[in-house]
């Protein structure tokens, strides 16, 4: 049995499924990424789990326990908000101690017990100051301090990156992970940065419309997408929608609705009618002369050019598809300009044919 | 152009002030003056009339009483303001929209309405109204200017900040005690002075409603000036403004507020 077990979970607000059917098992020690588009379900799971709301359906058991129905005061789970929620009239150290506090924990005890929350998240002499007096890195770092210093079950991050500026977002990106392994505790997260998630997660649990769409480690939810969706979200993928016209073992050709027949490779189980090939942009190659080695060459018309530093991204269009080509930005490297005629290809085991879901 | 602005502003803020608070200083002024009537011009600098204030029995009694009054009346006030007001805003109560005019209805009253009004249900009820039920009329009569500042503190609260308080062990009650109430403070003690003030100077809802015993400052001075008018109660009224301002500054300090505009 999962430390963290979730059971056919269904919330409704008034005429809106948030959440359809849903079940996860989160492991003890394990960082589990909730990950998706905003009104996907994954705020309203991760409220379900702290108990700030009911579910309408279903059953949510920690360590064994079911605690569907307990208080939020009474589970044990620290919550890292995303606007960070300090209270604003205490100071650093009052807000650390406020869960100590509302358990009655003997004030010395309580001290040494914010003093190493401080310490954990590197935080240390400014115990005295109020919130509205830190910058925002510290404000994130005193609501972690707060969340486990109470020595929590299960600790809850809500986007908790969001309001951060790109360099202090990755730097408390590392810090939480580090935070996450000391303390030891078992985390759920939320976030619909694809990038957050592939850096921090365990395991990656994509959420659509109320469900889950695929589970897995982030490196399997990346290379092997199992669903349309899921490429689709990570971006970085050309998405080629038709239909099967030959299978081999996993080989499968496709033709799209425009014509083009791509080769392809579909993992567990070769699809029948529409499906989806999807070629992420990396590894989408872009030459003068058409390549031998690849059934997938395709003449196209680079459209547009998007310098970004490490990659250069193209827009190439060939028959009627749209094909992105981000090429690495590699001295001597061949480059193109809108309106050269190329030639994209790229192999066969690179294009992962998925049954086509809406 | 930015001086000939600039003075036009001065200008104006000086007109307003002397039209809200010129009256009032022309009663400071005259608390001062030795002439024995009131208005006069002025005479001599004197502060017998603040002496005299101590020699009148009534006036020190009623000061005694209103400060009871306006204290206990604004506490209850206050506390059921802050009652309504959180299940308002925190709870999805049908027609709340009508409740929350409802509640603020005494406003609309005339006061001197509001006062004949519970004349009548206490002689209906066949009561004798004390200085409990002077409290709990007033208390009526100033409900809606708590409600409405308490209203206007949780609408800027951050509701997020109480499911930070219950997932650290705070039960919802803990967490309106230490969390909510704490951090909408400001509008709290706003809510309460302005609910002290309006009873503490309040004449109408008072007048029919008094006994000698219960009688309260304004209607003091109100029966004073029907007999004779010397310039006592302009140093009564003065020694109220005094007294008011100070407070109103000290709470200022105190909670860091801004009352006086």
């Amino acid at each position: 049995m999962a430390y963290l077990e979730l059971h056919g979970i269904r919330k409704r607000f008034r005429a809106q499924v948030a959440l359809a059917e849903l079940s996860l098992a989160v492991e003890e020690g394990e960082m589990l990424c909730l990950l998706g588009p905003s009104g996907c379900g994954k705020t309203t799971t991760l409220r379900i789990i702290a108990g700030f709301e009911q579910p309408d359906a279903g059953a949510v058991r920690l360590a064994g326990a079911d605690i569907t129905r307990v208080a939020p005061q009474r589970r044990g789970i620290g919550v890292v908000f995303q606007s960070y929620a300090l209270f604003p009239h205490l100071t650093v150290d009052q807000n650390v101690g406020f869960g100590l506090a509302m358990r009655g924990t003997p004030r010395g005890e309580a001290e040494r017990a914010v003093r190493e929350a401080l310490r954990v998240v590197r935080l240390e002499g400014v115990g005295e100051r109020l919130p509205r007096q830190l910058s925002g890195g510290q404000q994130q770092r005193v609501a972690l301090a707060r969340a486990i210093a109470i020595r929590p079950r299960l600790l809850l991050l809500d986007e908790p990156l969001s309001n951060l500026d790109a360099k202090l977002r990755e730097e408390m990106r590392e810090e939480i992970r580090r935070i996450q392994r000391e303390v030891g505790i078992t985390a759920v997260f939320v976030t619909h940065d694809q990038l957050e998630a592939l850096a921090l997660a365990d395991r990656l649990a994509v959420m659509d419309h109320g469900r889950l769409v695929q589970v897995d480690a982030p490196v399997a939810v990346y290379e092997r997408p199992g669903h349309p969706f899921v490429a689709a979200f990570f971006g970085q993928a050309n998405l080629l929608r038709g239909t099967v016209t030959a299978t081999s073992g996993e080989t499968v050709e496709l033709r799209t609705g425009s014509g083009l027949a791509v080769v392809g490779r579909a993992a567990g189980g070769v699809p029948d009618g529409a499906v989806v090939g999807v070629v992420k942009h990396e590894r989408v190659g872009l030459g003068r002369a058409r390549p031998l080695a690849t059934p997938n060459a395709f003449p196209a018309r680079v459209e547009t050019r998007t310098y970004l530093g490490a990659v250069i991204q193209y827009t190439c269009v060939a028959g009627a598809e749209r094909i992105r080509a981000a090429v690495a930005n590699a001295p001597g490297a061949a480059t193109f300009a809108p309106g050269d005629q190329v030639f994209l290809s790229w192999p066969p085991e690179d294009c992962l044919v998925l049954a086509d879901r809406p | 152009m930015s001086t000939v602005a600039a003075t036009g502003r001065w200008a104006f803020l000086l007109l307003v002030y002397a039209f809200v608070v010129g009256p009032a200083a022309i009663i400071v002024v005259d608390s001062f003056n030795s002439a024995t009537s009131f208005p006069a011009p002025f005479e001599s600098l004197t502060l017998k009339w603040y002496a005299s204030i101590a020699r009148h029995e009534e006036f020190v009694a009623s000061i005694r009483v209103s400060t009871i009054v306006a204290t206990a009346a604004a506490s209850i006030a206050t506390a059921l303001g802050i009652l309504a007001a959180y299940a308002l805003v925190r709870f999805p109560v049908a027609g709340r929209n009508a409740i929350a005019t409802f509640l603020l209805g005494p406003l609309l009253v005339p006061q001197i309405v509001i006062g004949l009004a519970m004349l009548q249900l206490i002689e209906l009820a066949g009561l004798r109204i004390g200085l409990a039920g002077l409290i709990l009329v007033h208390a009526v009569y100033v409900m809606p200017f708590a409600l409405r500042l308490t209203l206007t503190g949780l609408a800027r609260f951050d509701f997020v900040l109480e499911d930070a308080a219950r997932s650290l062990g705070a039960s919802r009650w803990r967490t309106l005690w230490h969390v909510t109430l704490p951090v909408i403070r400001p509008a709290l003690v706003s809510g309460f002075v302005f609910a002290f003030i309006l009873s503490f100077v309040n004449l109408p809802v008072s007048l029919f409603l008094t006994s000698p015993q219960t009688a309260t400052l304004p209607i003091v001075m109100f029966a004073y000036m029907e007999s004779r008018i010397d310039p006592l109660v302009t140093a009564v009224s003065s020694l109220v403004l005094f007294v008011a301002v100070g407070i109103t500054l000290a709470l200022e300090r105190v909670f860091k507020l801004r009352l006086l505009g």
